[in-house]
């Protein structure tokens, strides 16, 4: 029915209790698919950071009014992995255990994270987090390669409604030369997408790198390589850079210097069938040498926020651009370099059948 | 007026009888009204039978409405301002059931714009609704025992705050 498609997810949390039927109908898969997700404009993302010891998870809105948000679980502990249509994906207690949290319905899941002892060594451990785009099934990626020499790839693949993990087969992996920057992620158009890299050495016995992108079906669960086009100068003059999203464009991002300034730029590509389509320039803007930005995402205007330090300081600021100055400002947050993480807020009913905090 | 005396009219016919002439090109903002004049099927009055002519009235208010073109850009910024408000009035019905009827009538003509707003304004009709008012308006028994009911509360006790 149209009508209840309409309707947000806070009042049909309450008309569940009006009959079996409505409960019936409102926790149905179908209904739950077709609800899909929707942008709510009084609240443009969510932002967790911590600073010194404590955590923090609030809603901002448009106005960079922050609302602190009540949630069960221990913030400092949880390091946020990804954010996929409103969702989002939180390693715990040092990869001991995953969760998901859908912050629109307050619903928490978590799973063990599966231990194999014929697989490579755990600190090059990497998580990936996508929602299915037909089924709106949460999929979650544990990537492992070795840490120094090359190696095979290991994937364990966990979805919600199979609620459980399985090891991928090796023709689904990319070649095993192939590592992952952990530099972000973005799910478009039902794919997961990283930056990759692949190390190669010339002649002179020199290594150097080349950087591509590497992207997870989320459909058919295959690993597939999409080379970068060669005018967006990745790599050659400015590694690291991120990796993040707006609406349907993968952003690349990074930082390099020019003359006393350093300048901060994000390029917007287009990807159809598996290869790089178009590309745009969407920014670039230049700050001072001594500072450090990261490009966390964008607000509500397509402003890029970012966190950012001035090398001397502790403390990282949110920053957003202020296209009437011409530069970054703050927000009035600052936390732990490297905590701030942000995600587009989205109602959905995502996780509506699961019991809350149930380990799966 | 020179442009309709040029326009095709189609004479639609209610589910009580009433016929309505309308231009054709108002009238195929309906898909299926539009898919019927493809297939040659519009030669006699359109029988309508599962509107009535009190709500076909109001479709073709609407319909007469969003098929105005405005002449320039400036005109068209005001003709949009001019079309939602429009629109918002015209979902202020004095009869709940007449947006019933329309939410009915667009999904049978297949006006998605219609439909659209006709399902958002019931759907803002209800969303504030507490759950008894719910049961009271659709008429439904509540078939849950009050343990039942509690168990389901409380697994989103928030949502009731």
């Amino acid at each position: 029915m149209d009508i209840m498609n309409r309707i947000p997810v806070k009042s049909l949390l309450q008309f569940r209790t009006v009959s079996k039927q409505w409960k019936s109908y409102i926790d149905s898969f179908n209904f739950i698919r077709d609800y899909g997700f929707r942008e709510i404009h009084t609240c443009c993302f969510n932002l967790t950071y911590k600073r010194g010891l404590e955590g923090f998870m609030c809603s901002v809105d448009e106005n960079f009014v922050y609302t602190p948000l009540n949630v069960n679980f221990n913030i400092p502990l949880s390091t946020p992995i990804a954010t996929s249509e409103g969702v989002w994906c939180f390693s715990f207690d040092a990869n001991t255990f995953l969760f998901l949290w859908n912050p629109s319905i307050k619903k928490m899941v978590g799973t063990l994270v599966p231990n194999y002892t014929n697989q490579p060594d755990s600190p090059k451990m990497l998580f990936g987090f996508g929602v299915h785009p037909d089924n709106l099934d949460p999929t979650i990626l544990k990537i492992n390669y070795p840490l120094y020499d090359q190696g095979s790839w290991y994937v364990s693949v966990f979805t919600v409604s199979s609620r459980r993990w399985y090891n991928l087969e090796s023709y689904c992996l990319p070649r095993e030369s192939i590592r992952i920057k952990r530099a972000g992620q973005a799910v478009i158009g039902g794919k997961i997408y990283w930056v990759g890299s692949e190390k190669f050495y010339g002649d002179d016995g020199i290594s150097f790198k080349i950087y591509m992108l590497v992207s997870f079906d989320l459909i058919t669960h295959q690993f597939q390589l999409i080379d970068m086009p060669e005018q967006l100068g990745v790599g050659v003059f400015s590694p690291p850079y991120s990796i993040s999203q707006l609406h349907n464009s993968l952003i690349i991002s990074g930082s390099f210097n020019f003359g006393d300034m350093r300048i901060i730029y994000a390029w917007a590509l287009q990807i159809d069938d598996g290869e790089v389509s178009s590309y745009s320039m969407i920014f670039n803007i230049p700050y001072q040498a001594n500072h450090q930005l990261k490009l966390l995402g964008f607000n509500k205007d397509e402003k890029p926020i970012v966190e950012a330090n001035d090398m001397h300081n502790i403390p990282h600021w949110l920053q957003v651009f202020n296209p009437t100055v011409g530069r970054f400002q703050n927000v009035g947050v600052e936390g732990n370099g490297g905590s701030f993480f942000i995600g587009p807020y989205k109602e959905s009913l995502v996780l509506l059948t699961e019991l809350n905090n149930e380990l799966m | 007026m020179s442009s309709s005396s040029s326009s095709k009219m189609i004479e639609l016919r209610s589910s009580d009888g009433e016929t309505f002439h309308v231009e054709e090109t108002v009238v195929l903002q309906s898909e299926t009204i539009k898919q019927m004049i493809d297939d040659d099927c519009a030669n006699a009055a359109i029988p309508l039978p599962n509107v009535t002519s009190m709500t076909l009235a109001k479709v073709i208010e609407y319909i007469k409405k969003h098929a105005e073109k405005p002449k320039d850009d400036d005109d068209k910024k005001v003709a949009e301002e001019d079309l939602k408000k429009f629109d918002a009035e015209f979902v202020k019905v004095d009869q709940e059931s007449m947006l019933f009827d329309l939410v009915r009538a667009a999904n049978y003509l297949n006006i998605k714009s219609l439909l659209d707003l006709t399902c958002q304004a019931v759907a803002d009709s209800i969303k504030d609704l507490s759950v008894e008012e719910v049961r009271k308006k659709f008429n439904i028994q509540n078939d849950f025992t009050p343990e039942e009911e509690a168990k389901v509360r409380k697994e989103n006790a928030w949502a009731f705050d």
